[in-house]
Formats: structure tokens, C-alpha cells, sequence
């Protein structure tokens, strides 16, 4: 199936885009679609810090994906 | 969630106002009002900064700043509390975030006002990027809201909500 990972703040400098879509196998988690990301090492050394959310909503590295996802990786927040 | 929730975005691109969360929040059994606003600063550790741009994951932000919102008037049992965050390039001086606390009385508007204003902070998907005068920019190191992750100790200490 194939998933769009949407990257945030310094995660989208670090990937070089803010979007990147990846192919996964049936039943792949949100931990399946990270792993695709450990071979860049800037981004791999982010990822322990990063949060998921798919739409409104944060899930966690065991939640399901579907086809057509769109995972947001969102590393630590400063705002205000 | 109330019905007058739903009238606004609490993350806008647009300049901040604040007398329109100030006409949403007035009651008359409220004697205190606690404003909170943040602006831009010239400098951040040491450097000088010329301006920020902030982005934000809108739907998921909405959704969490509505849900502080909610935390904030039932754990310091406040009426009225909004928040609303700033995106996009902004300069020196102009505002980030306005949060407004109403209260019967000032200590628990204080105590809210403050709760409210960190927890955006430590939770909210904003992303900070300093620009510096030489043209160059970083993003500004911050709170990971994964799982797992512990609070800062001065959140500890305030109440936690009862009923989750």
C-alpha cells in the first residue's frame, strides 16, 4: 500500500521535502513507515523525538496504516 | 464542545486581535481578566534574530488548543479560556499568541492563565524557525509531545484532570 509521510518543522529541512511517499506491505504499522526513514542518518537521529499523527489525531508506532495515509511526522514543538 | 467553540480557527495566519477574544469571554460574574501575550523578540540565546516564521499542523493544533482550553476551565474550575496562536512570518514585536483567562478571582485566573500558556507551549505542533540577520535561520529546539515523554516538572505540579 502506498502511505504519504508529511514532515514538520525540522524534520521537513532534514528530509529535504516536506512529503515522501512510501510503499509498504499489508498491514504495515506507523513503525513499519519510520523504519523506511532510519537510512538517513540526519533524520534517523530526529526520529526517537517525533510524534505521529494521521489527520487530527496522534497515534502510536503499532497503529495500523491504510492505504492512501498520510502520517504526519512531527518532531518537538516550540511554539508560543 | 460549546457552540460558540466552533466561530474561530485558534491557529491564524492573520495578525493577532485581541478584542474579539475579549467580546467572546466577557460575563458579569467574572472580576478578574488575565492576558497573556506573546511577541517576537530581537535576540534568543545570545543571537540577534530579525524575525520568525511559525508553522503549524493546523487540524491536529485546533484540536489540542481546544482540548487545553477545556483542561484549563475545568481543572482551575475558570468560565472562559482561549488561546489563539499566530502562523507564518512575523517581525519584531509582533504577536505570537494571546491567551485569555476569565475568573471570579485573580488567583485562579493567574494559575489558569499560566497552565494554559505552558501547556500550548509543550503541546501544541507549532514549529519555530529564527531567522538571523545574515540571512541564515534555525529551527528552535522544543517539547516532544510523543508518548512517554515526561512533562517539565513545574507541569507536574499543577493540578492533573480528574476525570481522564
Amino acid at each position: 500500500m502506498n502511505v504519504e509521510l508529511q514532515f514538520w518543522g525540522v524534520t521537513a529541512r532534514l528530509a529535504g521535502s516536506d512529503r515522501r511517499r512510501v510503499t509498504l506491505t499489508e498491514n504495515a504499522t506507523v513503525a513499519d513507515a519510520i523504519e523506511l526513514l532510519r537510512g538517513d542518518a540526519a533524520l534517523a537521529k530526529e526520529l526517537p523525538r517525533c510524534a505521529y499523527a494521521i489527520g487530527a489525531d496522534l497515534v502510536a508506532l503499532d497503529h495500523p496504516l491504510s492505504e492512501g495515509d498520510e502520517l504526519s511526522v512531527l518532531p518537538p514543538v516550540s511554539g508560543g | 464542545m460549546r457552540a460558540d467553540d466552533l466561530d474561530y480557527s485558534r491557529i491564524q495566519p492573520e495578525p493577532l486581535a485581541l478584542e474579539p477574544l475579549l467580546l467572546a469571554t466577557e460575563r458579569p460574574d467574572c472580576g478578574a481578566l488575565a492576558i497573556f501575550a506573546g511577541a517576537v523578540r530581537n535576540h534568543h540565546e545570545g543571537a540577534a534574530v530579525s524575525h520568525l516564521i511559525y508553522t503549524a499542523h493546523a487540524a491536529l493544533c485546533d484540536k489540542i488548543i481546544r482540548s487545553i482550553e477545556q483542561e484549563t476551565r475545568e481543572q482551575f474550575n475558570v468560565p472562559e479560556c482561549r488561546i489563539v496562536h499566530r502562523v507564518g512570518q512575523l517581525g519584531i514585536g509582533d504577536v505570537a499568541i494571546y491567551a485569555v483567562v476569565r475568573a471570579p478571582h485573580r488567583a485562579e485566573a493567574f494559575a489558569a492563565l499560566r497552565y494554559a500558556v505552558d501547556s500550548t507551549k509543550h503541546r501544541a505542533p507549532i514549529w519555530k524557525e529564527e531567522f538571523y540577520p545574515d540571512g541564515s535561520s534555525s529551527f528552535v529546539s522544543g517539547c516532544c509531545i510523543a508518548d512517554g515523554f515526561e512533562p517539565p516538572e513545574y507541569l507536574k505540579q499543577l493540578p492533573q484532570k480528574a476525570n481522564t
